[in-house]
């Protein structure tokens, strides 16, 4: 029997042209793209064996990965580090960062043209979101910092900056306090800003907190396992003084008021089962669950979407005092 | 149009071709896979390979500690030494030291991440003044050595002091195996530093660290550790102690005469630095390391791998019961 092929269709023809014709399309695109990608941000992986190294780390390098003002000279080739290989940079550190989900750290060192001993290294650690580049500033936040107008969240120590630019966390941290090196971190630092606009420049739970009794600068973001609790997560906290102790507020949004229904419980009952103590009163928080642990007390509510509480406040008064104030705000955002 | 006029026919010839032809395919890959198969697998790293430390500590010298309180490092351990009855109670004539010190970053000195160099020079002239033959200084930062002794002053303390300085390097390393240790097994460790040495004196400063609570003397040993050491850190206080079973120095230098208070290992601020003025000098790194945490404002049950290190029998928690030798130098 004599076999035969059934003929090839027009309309196959004609998809076929199209999915060759979008293919040719594509690579002309990927082709194009990589002679216009931005260095500033650029963030990918090293080649395997250059990873995390730079040359001749005392010797002027040709390239910096940031703009840099003229007062500036690049002391070290820029250096690349992805979640693998972040350990190598800031060994037990990298921890921190990892559990907020970084994606890569650039980083790379600077010297004054004038005094090439007066130097600094900057870092530019993607983090993928504002909320997770707010969480390592937050950890780390100093307790002397001096707040600067670089972004939302931003300040200075003697000899370093920190600050956030939406996905981005940045620390420009300089050998020794210089005036003439701060004043050149935060040009650069100005610069990359310009360059890398953020999509999202405030958090909203941030707004959740009162204003009333706040230690300034005291704001933090956990992102997970907060208060040794391992369905806490993306937990905001902020500290207060009130009658005189410092206490510490916090909150939690969830996707529903069921889902922060059960997280007060489970916390609750975790308190419970870890050497706490049940303690009757609520205060003016509805909902609310009171226990003494270890010698401090802790509060947990919830209101709609929202878990709150107080961790660690010395007395039962102290921690209804600053839960009622919390309680208030959250109600008013959201009634 | 229907199945059956969709369906490709062929002939009997042209099926037995294709056939064939697929036959062939498979046949071929299987031979490439043979032959590409490795019967015998990579090399084991055979037993004598394996390397493990020496005792490096003087049981006749006893358990030993000093606390000196000052801020000028040169002074203090000056001083602590010569409460001990000097350094030539443990560093003899023909002497070959090795000092472990603490680089693990290209950070400045002020900045208190690593052994300050003024602390790692003066150690090395005293142990030359007790007639130390030679002194080896070393550390396996991992990422760019180079970077980190030239940064951190390290390296030109110990040219100025007439040490040497040694840079890890890939075949500088042996595998070694904690005896009774679950982590550490055929783990390569930075050996060629330690060869023809007979004494071993570690240096490291007193820092808070994000995931033990605290990096100080026994955790200064990690920096002996080559391959992808980070592991150690989902299990952190478990591989201080078995640190503590893997090296028994002569004596370990504690420098706490600036603490690193939060943000550790790394710091950054010199906001994350308090002036504790003090210098340790002890036999017993446990003990030291005891002393350290109440710099960093907590006592040595706040720290695990304290307790397990000494109930590993390395060493003892109540460093009191050393009973310390104390002064102050202004």
């Amino acid at each position: 029997m004599e076999g035969h092929l059934r003929p090839r269709g027009v309309t196959e023809t004609y998809v076929g042209s199209v999915i060759v014709l979008v293919l040719v399309i594509v690579a002309g695109g990927v082709f194009v793209k990589q002679f216009h990608y931005d260095r500033t941000v650029f963030l990918a992986a090293a080649p395997s064996g250059s990873a995390g190294k730079s040359s001749a780390p005392l010797s002027p390098a040709v390239n910096a990965f940031v703009d840099l003002p003229s007062e500036l000279t690049p002391l070290s080739a820029p250096e690349t580090f992805n979640p693998d290989n972040l350990y190598d940079k800031i060994d037990g550190k990298a921890e921190l960062y990892l559990s907020a989900g970084v994606l890569g750290l650039r980083c790379q060192r600077f010297a004054l043209k004038n005094d090439p001993n007066t130097w600094m290294e900057f870092f530019v650690y993607d983090m993928d979101s504002l909320r997770q580049s707010f969480a390592v500033y937050s950890m780390q936040q100093r307790a002397d910092a001096q707040l600067v107008d670089l972004a939302t969240y931003a300040y200075k120590t003697k000899n370093a900056l920190f600050f956030c630019c939406g996905r981005y966390y940045i620390e420009a941290v300089a050998a020794s306090p210089a005036e003439e090196m701060m004043a050149a971190m935060l040009l650069v630092s100005r610069q990359f800003v310009v360059k890398n606009p953020p999509q999202e420049t405030r958090l909203a739970e941030l707004d959740l907190f009162p204003s009333e009794h706040l230690v300034p600068n005291s704001y933090m973001l956990q992102p997970a396992d907060a208060f040794g609790f391992d369905q806490f997560k993306n937990v905001f906290s902020a500290k207060y003084m009130v009658n005189g102790a410092e206490v510490m507020a916090f909150l939690a949004i969830r996707p529903t008021a069921e889902e922060a229904t059960a997280l007060r419980v489970a916390y609750q009952q975790f308190l419970l089962t870890n050497g706490g103590r049940n303690l009757p009163g609520t205060g003016k928080a509805p909902a609310a669950s009171l226990a003494e642990m270890l010698g401090s007390v802790e509060l947990v509510f919830s209101r709609g979407k929202v878990v709150g509480g107080v961790h660690t406040a010395p007395s039962t008064e102290a921690a209804q005092q600053m839960a009622a104030l919390l309680y208030k705000k959250i109600s008013e955002a959201a009634p | 149009m229907t199945n059956s006029q969709d369906a490709q026919v062929i002939s009997r010839r042209d099926f037995l071709a294709r056939a064939a032809k697929a036959s062939a395919t498979i046949a071929a890959t299987g031979v490439v896979g043979y032959w590409l198969h490795d019967r015998i697998g990579p090399k084991a790293q055979t037993v004598t390979d394996r390397v493990s430390l020496p005792d490096f500590s003087l049981p006749q010298v006893g358990p030993k500690m000093s606390i000196i309180t000052g801020a000028e490092r040169v002074r203090t351990i000056r001083r602590a030494f010569a409460t001990l009855g000097g350094i030539e109670q443990f560093i003899k004539r023909g002497d070959r030291v090795l000092l472990k010190v603490n680089a693990a970053f290209a950070s400045p000195p002020a900045l208190g991440a690593t052994a300050h160099p003024q602390l790692v020079a003066e150690v090395i002239r005293l142990c030359y003044q007790a007639g130390a033959d030679s002194v080896v200084v070393s550390d396996n930062p991992i990422n760019d050595p180079q970077s980190c002794f030239l940064l951190t002053g390290i390296a030109e303390a110990v040219q100025t002091a007439g040490a040497r300085l040694v840079l890890p390097q890939e075949h500088y390393f042996k595998p070694t195996t904690v005896r009774d240790g679950t982590l550490i097994k055929n783990w390569p460790l930075l050996y060629e530093p330690f060869r023809g040495v007979n004494k071993l004196i570690g240096i490291a400063p007193v820092k808070d660290h994000h995931r033990s609570g605290a990096s100080m003397s026994i955790k200064n040993w990690y920096g002996l550790m080559g391959g992808r050491r980070n592991m150690f850190h989902q299990d952190i206080h478990n591989i201080i102690k078995e640190l503590a079973m893997l090296v028994s120095p002569t004596l370990v230098i504690l420098d706490g005469t600036t603490t690193m208070m939060s943000n550790g290992p790394t710091g950054g601020s010199f906001d994350d630095l308090k002036q504790t003025n003090a210098m340790i000098v002890s036999t017993d790194q446990v003990a030291a390391d005891a002393f350290g945490a109440t710099l960093l404002g907590k006592n040595a049950a706040a720290l695990p791998f304290i307790a397990k290190a000494a109930a590993a029998g390395r060493g003892t928690a109540d460093y009191e019961s050393l009973k310390p030798a104390r002064d102050h130098v202004d």
